[in-house]
């Protein structure tokens, strides 16, 4: 008799966001882990080596071209029993006394200017000082200890792979780690991953080419401040903008009224 | 060498978008602090009361057409209401109480008494006299009463409901929060007033049982389950990270708090709040509180009442909250410890 | 063997790097999709401890009326509760403005302190704490504005005879005004929202943050008030309560807003007092913390976790530094794939000690959307912290091995337009109440 047809509505009522949460789906965790992030991963930890050797094929030929220098591909152990990273090899160059001390001259000017940037601009002010006071110890070393500078461009290109090898597969691992908090569509988020893979290649192989042709044209003095200034952390950041975008996707779709019924309140 | 300027494009553009997009994608015009709602207070009797004023507001401009000006034109219908199915505000100025059951799909407003009859669904009502709910009724939202409020056996009571004075429940109703001076399930026995001492400020620290007959002068603090012993007295409050269970006749002047679940026999005695992160069991013929204060039994997860128990206030649990009756609470409790 | 510790220090760093990672990931799932311990907000009790309301302030015209306002419109029982301004050697009219609210209001009792040479928030809450009647201490800055039943939610908290303190959680009120205050209102939501509540639910450590909580007036008077030679009194505070046997409890519903330092130049100054007070509290509590017997080991580790977390910057810019060493002695090729693993220490350290991962879900649990945009430039400020936090580690280590006596500061406000703002909020709530 009663509660047929019309039926009292709106018997939820819901906290804010104090105690709202989702409950665990431990199995799309799982899922996700294994059928996508697990994967990519192991792609790269399987074949760091014959992508390394594309990259530097691809990459050798534009150095090559643009510098006039005979390119070789050399390859360093890497993880045992699967194979070596391949990096190029050229030759390359020491700065002169005169073009370091320069450098250090305008780098010891630099320093005071930029810090006295704009107020608003202070992290990117210290950012920058970090990068310059790197560049002012490798003028430094160069002007009192040129001989014992332990890299040519074909070690900093070894570095520079090696890295990149590491960086593949911890990326994508930490990317997958990071969506997996994200109560998301497994589809949208192998997508989200493999845009991150994209990226992040397309940034590795780029780089490294303008890197190694931007140190054969104007030195190893500045090795230093490419490794550190504008190395990994930039392919963090880039991570983590796609992470933003994928978490603000997430969070709209939660935060509309449809999505309201996915939280948990208690 | 136009190849290495194209690709240097491309590594300024990968280097800077992020931050460029990330600029450019926030308008600080459109970003807002998260609101804070600084007038807020809590009052366990808020939906009803608000819904009155409201309906008071569109009463004093109604021209008795049907159609009340709330914060939105809306039937209104007095009794005597003849439809089964009841999709409008229902107002009634004196008594209220349909000759058979009925389903209100808004709400009642009563300015008398309410009397339900068995199988009534309702949305909500308001009541400023006593208000009566009789078998097996359905409340979706929230009840209540100025006066007494009586509930029968096999009510489902939605998401509140409260008295102004006594609010009597019967063994096997569903319920998440309660409100009153008094709240009693079933008939309950006369009421405890224990001596109420001092409060002392020592603190006995992770026991793991106090005996029967001990009596405590302090609070205790432990890490692990406790168990309170029959007939024990506790002059402090009580808090373990684990379960309790205080067995019957038990006396704690003061607050039962517990990370477990918090099982109580009957007879016992709390003087102050009963509060557990996880569910919380009141045995027949406990008592929560004394009379003319307002106390709580607030879960988590649930809390169930058993025939003859009795709260001076507010019960509350988010789960599977339920009254009882003695045999079946001792069933339900076995497992427990 | 210069060579061989440079490389230890460096794996430790990453090590302790993983760890932090771990911990946080840790809290984001638990927040996320664990069970929430709820706070004692639900409680209803007609019979209420007794507080005293502590208001520090330092020539505060501008705002403390606001403040004051707003406490009088709490549901607290005025019969239980008094508030006492501490006006701390204020040379604008503080001192007579308090007493002109003292004529009106007599629960409102001023406390002036002119003649005293010391100055501080520790003295001037150990002064004010010897004339308090209240069992409970509930402390706000002058600069907030307390809603109406926040009082009631702080107090309830001490219904529970294991809690010392309570901590409510602070809201930017002005996270638009530029992306300095943007990322600030997000580093608050995920560290109120998601770390906080997430230590509070694993039955950790939340802290307590001197500001919008409050605790027991009787623990803090027996081991002898607060400690006036730390700047971080509430983390100081927070140990001390664990190592007495106490807990705290943080109460996310509890919400009070707050104002953003507005420029890079103040929340440097602010993030440099804090490192050097919290690092202070570290140099006293470290091991205290580590024999301990009134701890569980989740308590005992993550409070040694959290007591490193003003360390960890200055400890990573070490290893960055180490790193440099390691690349200009030729032994960065072993080394150059782990260098990714120290920038998850990195990564880990954007915001303010919450990794990116934690503060979305942060901004997705407090129903902000866009907002979240602002990640990836909180990969500078992680630098500017680095750099401030560094600083105020070294000025503890000054302060331990001299014996300084320390010199307060009090945060610059902007108050034009939050003011402005909050006000036009709190006209709109009270007219549609």
């Amino acid at each position: 008799m009663a509660n047929r047809g019309v039926t009292p509505k709106k018997d939820m009522i819901f906290y804010a966001r104090d105690y709202r949460h989702f409950t665990a789906t431990v199995g799309n965790t799982s899922v996700f882990a294994l059928l996508c992030v697990l994967p990519v991963v192991l792609v790269f930890v399987l074949f760091y080596s014959p992508i390394t050797r594309a990259l530097c094929v691809w990459a050798g030929n534009i150095v090559a071209s643009v510098t006039g220098e005979s390119v070789s591909m050399l390859s360093t152990p890497f993880l045992p029993h699967l194979g070596g990273v391949f990096y190029l090899a050229l030759p390359g160059s020491l700065p002169s006394y005169t073009h370091a001390l320069i450098a250090g001259l305008l780098t010891v000017v630099a320093i005071p200017i930029v810090s006295q940037a704009r107020r608003n601009s202070r992290p990117l002010m210290i950012y920058c000082c970090m990068g310059l006071y790197v560049l002012l110890i490798s003028c430094l070393f160069f002007l009192f200890f040129p001989e014992h500078f332990p890299y040519t461009l074909s070690t900093y290109s070894q570095l520079y792979m090696v890295q990149a090898a590491a960086l593949w597969i911890i990326l994508p691992a930490l990317f997958g780690v990071a969506l997996a908090l994200m109560r998301a569509n497994i589809v949208a988020r192998l997508v989200a991953i493999l845009v991150q893979v994209a990226v992040m290649m397309l940034y590795n192989a780029v780089r490294y080419v303008v890197y190694l042709c931007f140190l054969y044209f104007c030195s190893s003095l500045y090795m230093a401040t490419l490794f550190f200034t504008f190395g990994v952390l930039f392919d963090f950041i880039h991570m983590v903008t796609l992470y933003a975008f994928f978490a603000k996707k997430v969070s709209e779709q939660y935060n509309s009224p449809e999505g309201r019924s996915q939280w948990a309140w208690s | 060498m136009i190849l290495l300027v194209v690709l240097t494009l491309i590594f300024l553009v990968l280097l800077l978008f992020p931050f460029l997009l990330a600029r450019v994608s926030l308008d600080t015009d459109k970003v807002h602090s998260l609101v804070v709602k600084n007038n807020n207070l809590r009052n366990p009797r808020y939906f009803s009361q608000a819904f009155i004023a409201l309906m008071e507001r569109g009463l004093s401009t109604y021209d008795g057409s049907g159609m009340i000006r709330l914060s939105k034109a809306e039937t209104l219908l007095e009794p005597p209401i003849l439809a089964d199915e009841v999709d409008a505000l229902v107002y009634a100025k004196r008594d209220f109480a349909p000759a058979r059951a009925q389903t209100f799909a808004k709400e009642i407003y009563c300015k008398g008494d309410a009397r339900l009859p068995a199988g009534t669904a309702l949305r909500a009502i308001a009541c400023l006299g006593t208000l009566t709910l009789e078998e097996g009724c359905t409340l979706a939202r929230w009840a209540d009463a100025e006066r007494e409020v009586a509930i029968a056996a096999g009510c489902a009571l939605g998401i509140s409901v409260s008295s102004g004075q006594l609010l009597r429940l019967a063994p096997g109703c569903a319920f998440r929060r309660l409100y009153a001076a008094e709240i009693v399930v079933g008939s309950a026995p006369d009421v405890l007033n224990p001596p109420a001492p001092p409060l002392c400020k020592d603190i006995l620290r992770n026991p793991k049982e106090i005996e029967d007959l001990e009596r405590v002068e302090g609070s205790i603090v432990t890490m692990h389950d406790l168990v309170v012993g029959e007939y024990a007295v506790i002059n402090g409050s009580v808090k373990s990270r684990g379960r309790i269970h205080v067995k019957k006749g038990a006396h704690i002047l003061y607050n039962l708090i517990a990370d477990g679940d918090l099982v109580l026999e009957d007879g016992v005695f709390i003087g102050g709040v009963v509060f557990s992160q996880r569910y919380v069991y009141l045995g027949p013929s406990c008592q929560i509180g004394r009379k003319g204060r307002i106390k709580s039994a607030v879960a988590k997860c649930g809390v169930t009442l058993a025939e003859g128990c009795r709260v001076y206030g507010y019960v509350s649990g988010e789960l599977e909250c339920a009254s009882v009756e003695a045999d079946a609470y001792y069933t339900l409790i076995s497992d427990k410890f | 063997m210069v060579v061989t510790i440079l490389k230890i220090y460096f794996i430790i760093t990453i090590c302790l790097m993983l760890l932090y990672g771990v911990r946080h990931f840790i809290f984001t799932y638990n927040r996320l999709y664990g069970e929430q311990r709820i706070s004692y907000r639900d409680v209803y009790d007609s019979d209420l401890p007794r507080i005293s309301v502590l208001i520090p302030m330092h020539n505060e015209e501008l705002v403390l009326k606001n403040v004051l306002e707003a406490l009088l419109r709490c549901d607290y029982d005025q019969d239980k509760m008094e508030i006492i301004p501490i006006n701390d050697h204020s040379n604008d009219a503080t001192g007579r403005m308090l007493d002109d609210y003292h004529h009106r209001y007599p629960f409102i009792k001023p406390l002036h302190r002119i003649e005293q040479k010391d100055r501080g928030k520790p003295v001037g809450l150990n002064d004010a704490m010897a004339i308090s009647t209240g069992e409970i201490i509930i402390v706000f800055d002058a600069d907030y504005r307390p809603s109406r039943n926040l009082l009631k939610k702080l107090a309830m908290a001490f219904e529970d005879p294991e809690v010392g303190a309570v901590m409510g959680r602070v809201i930017p009120v002005n996270p638009n005004v530029n992306i300095l205050t943007g990322l600030l209102n997000l580093e608050r939501s995920g560290g109120y929202q998601v770390d906080q509540q997430a230590r509070y639910n694993l039955g950790m450590v939340p802290q307590y943050g001197g500001t919008v909580g409050g605790f027991r007036k009787d623990i803090i008077l027996e081991t002898g008030g607060f400690d006036t030679r730390v700047l971080a009194e509430d983390t100081e505070l927070t140990y001390r309560i664990y190592t007495k046997g106490w807990i705290v409890v943080y109460d996310n519903s509890a919400e009070c807003y707050e104002e953003s330092p507005e420029t890079w130049q103040v929340r440097g100054k602010q993030i440099r007092r804090w490192s050097r007070g919290h690092n202070e509290v570290l140099f006293r509590h470290f091991f205290r913390v580590i024999f301990s017997d009134t701890l569980t080991l989740p308590e005992r580790v993550d409070g040694m976790l959290l007591l490193l977390v003003y360390a960890m910057p200055f400890l990573l810019g070490l290893a960055n530094l180490d790193c440099l060493a390691l690349f200009f002695l030729g032994e960065m090729n072993i080394l150059s794939g782990w260098f990714v693993l120290l920038f998850i220490g990195i990564y880990n350290a954007w915001g303010n000690f919450a990794p990116f991962y934690e503060i979305a879900a942060g901004a997705m649990l407090d129903g902000m959307t866009k907002e979240v945009l602002l990640l990836p430039l909180l990969c500078f400020s992680f630098y500017f912290y680095m750099w401030q936090i560094s600083c105020g580690f070294v000025d503890a280590v000054v302060d331990a091995v001299s014996r300084r006596s320390v010199t307060w500061a009090k945060t610059e406000r902007f108050n034009k337009e939050a003011q402005a703002q909050a006000e036009a909020a709190a006209a709109q709530e009270g007219a549609r109440a």
